[in-house]
């Protein structure tokens, strides 16, 4: 029974057309409103940070009357403490930090699945290596280690930031993806490919990776949210050069010039944290539906 | 002439947390070109793992594993996977060994690019169309695309066994690769195998549990019979079947049902002293078999672990009494 079950086709297996795929993944979505409303959030929020700013002009103007102004037409989410508009600050705020969330997240993505593959399938003294150090880096603690890193290193640009978070991440994930390997090379289908003199490469990249697909997708978007905290908590905490503009350093400014005390600073202050929430919201709930969606034992009739 | 592939007293012993269990035990087995051998027994009794040593994805505990004479053990690199390919196992369990996210194309294709038997995908379909022919999945253009959800049981075996072929093997283990599928589709699985056996020249080495299965299969060829980790008889089917020697395979063949009553009721039955098989991890001392067979000598039987020797006419027994008494029988007719 459980190697009928372990052997059901999960969604992309059951169909054959990208097309199809995409189709069919659309309509079990549709079915699950929690993980549809976070489908469209993502869609939002990427639009917002990397189409947007096409289209609006960059206003980075102090204007010294226009100080903490509540919502009107002119300006729908207020002004800040320099007067300067918080919607476009809100509209271009948003690319680094999903692009280092992103490039965080593909990367600690790249590296978990690579070393726990291999750690698993060669075994050995390698094994052995690699799984220390996992265990090393899981009993770190993060944010501590990730301000002691930030401390020493100063990270000057974003990608910088983004490999440095990268490298705190990827552990959880490699011992999921060893774990999962383990077992997934004992399968008759593995031995049979070694049998056949296949090679490394295929039986990690076309054999077992691909039956690991969607959690590796569900992973990718969790480590992503994980990224964006982190990210704005040392930026909050004035660990990186503050430069630009993005909504943890509009965080950063708005603590910094006291906006919590006033009260017409509401919404200088709530944009940035409204905005980091709602993605973060899209981004679970839509891992959540998509654990749903991958699953098939879950998946109702 | 030496044989293709050969064990030669090769033993695999695991270890468990209830104790180390041999699986295997000083097994010795020789295959010649295009012999088409079944190896019998009980579940537990070793025949799988015997099978996985003769493929060269367990390495045995001790003895060697011969391939055109050579110890593949010891061979590197080129002529080892060589030896891989040239030894192809087809798995119980067709739900298992076809990878689910795979289509059949990419699953036959794979070795077929691996190996530059084919450059392109047209070069490709080409062979693989010819494969699927080749295991009577016809006409193939309605099975490249599918995905083994999509087959039924008997048609993933025979992608199994197509898979098997890319590689142009000169022998296929065959572990239960036909007690998975509908009784209906076993015998022509079984034709099947031994076709390709007879046209391409392939040994055949086909691991059940069921001796009715074997005798169909291995008509023309050799049965050898596994007990507890051991070898206990090597004979021709046809001798093994009409005149078993050693009371296991005796007690075996008593046990396969005959579609005539009359024969079913007049069949010679072996009364074994106790149904129940010891545990491999308490295996009785001298032959393994002596707790249940109803030819044991006290002082003899459970204290000698009896070696598989040849006894007349044409066959291997291991089992004290039979070749006392079988050599016995020899002498007086010759006298």
């Amino acid at each position: 029974m459980t190697s009928a079950i372990l052997a059901a086709p999960t969604l992309g297996q059951r169909l054959s057309g990208p097309w199809f795929a995409t189709v069919e993944f659309l309509r079990l979505l549709s079915r699950r409103p929690v993980g549809l409303v976070g489908f469209f959030g993502i869609v939002f929020f990427l639009l917002l940070a990397f189409v947007a700013p096409i289209f609006v002009p960059f206003q980075n103007d102090p204007s010294l009357v226009d100080i903490y102004l509540t919502p009107s037409l002119a300006h729908p989410l207020g002004t800040d403490f320099q007067g300067k508009d918080v919607l476009n600050q809100i509209v271009y705020g948003g690319r680094d930090i999903l692009t280092v969330a992103i490039i965080a997240a593909l990367l600690s993505t790249l590296i978990a699945i690579t070393f726990g593959s291999i750690a698993a399938v060669i075994g050995g003294r390698l094994d052995t290596a690699v799984v220390a150090v996992t265990d090393i880096t899981l009993t770190i603690p993060k944010l501590i280690l990730l301000i002691a890193i930030a401390a020493i290193l100063r990270p000057t640009s974003f990608v910088f930031l983004a490999v440095i978070l990268a490298l705190l991440q990827w552990s959880s994930l490699l011992r999921q993806v060893r774990a999962q390997v383990l077992s997934l090379k004992e399968r008759d289908y593995v031995e049979a490919a070694r049998s056949l003199d296949l090679g490394l490469f295929h039986i990690v990249f076309r054999e077992i990776l691909p039956t690991m697909r969607s959690y590796i997708v569900i992973h990718f978007i969790l480590s992503m949210t994980e990224a964006m905290y982190a990210q704005v908590g040392i930026i909050l905490l004035g660990l990186v050069p503050i430069s630009g503009s993005n909504w943890g350093i509009m965080l950063y400014f708005a603590q910094g010039q006291g906006a919590l005390f006033y009260r017409d600073s509401l919404w200088y202050i709530l944009s940035p944290i409204l905005a980091i929430s709602l993605v973060q919201l899209s981004l679970a709930s839509f891992a959540s539906a998509l654990e749903d969606i991958f699953n098939p034992r879950l998946r109702g009739s | 002439m030496t044989a293709l592939i050969e064990l030669d007293r090769v033993s695999r012993t695991f270890h468990t947390p209830g104790g180390p269990i041999t699986a295997v035990d000083a097994v010795s087995l020789a295959f010649d070109a295009g012999e088409a051998m079944c190896l019998v027994g009980e579940s537990g009794c070793g025949k799988t793992t015997t099978g996985r040593l003769l493929t060269g994805l367990l390495r045995p505990t001790s003895g060697r594993l011969l391939y055109e004479g050579k110890d593949v053990w010891r061979t590197k690199g080129a002529d080892l996977a060589r030896f891989r390919r040239a030894v192809q196992l087809v798995h119980q369990d067709p739900y298992a060994s076809l990878n689910p996210t795979r289509t059949v194309f990419q699953t036959l294709s794979a070795p077929l690019f691996r190996h530059k038997k084919a450059r392109t995908s047209r070069q490709a379909l080409a062979s693989v169309n010819e494969l699927l022919q080749r295991v009577d999945l016809t006409p193939p253009e309605n099975f490249v695309t599918k995905y083994p959800h999509q087959l039924s049981g008997g048609q993933r075996q025979r992608v199994a066994i197509a898979r098997a072929l890319t590689v142009d093997p000169k022998v296929i283990v065959a572990d239960e690769a036909v007690s998975m599928v509908d009784v209906s589709i076993r015998i022509s699985l079984l034709n099947l195998l031994l076709a390709l056996g007879r046209e391409f020249g392939v040994t055949i080495v086909l691991i059940t549990h069921d001796l009715a299965v074997a005798r169909y299969f291995a008509r023309e060829g050799r049965i050898g019979v596994m007990y507890l980790g051991r070898v206990v008889e090597l004979a021709d089917t046809e001798s093994l079947v009409g005149d078993p020697a050693h009371p296991y395979s005796a007690a075996l063949i008593g046990a396969i049902p005959e579609a005539d009553p009359d024969i079913t009721r007049s069949k010679k039955r072996v009364d074994l002293r106790s149904a129940e098989i010891p545990s491999l991890l308490r295996l009785p001392a001298g032959c393994t078999f002596h707790p249940r067979c109803p030819l044991s000598e006290a002082g003899l039987c459970d204290l000698k672990i009896p070696e598989l020797l040849p006894v007349p006419t044409d066959r291997e027994v291991a089992c004290h009494v039979a070749v006392r008494e079988r050599t016995a029988e020899q002498a007086a007719t010759m006298a």
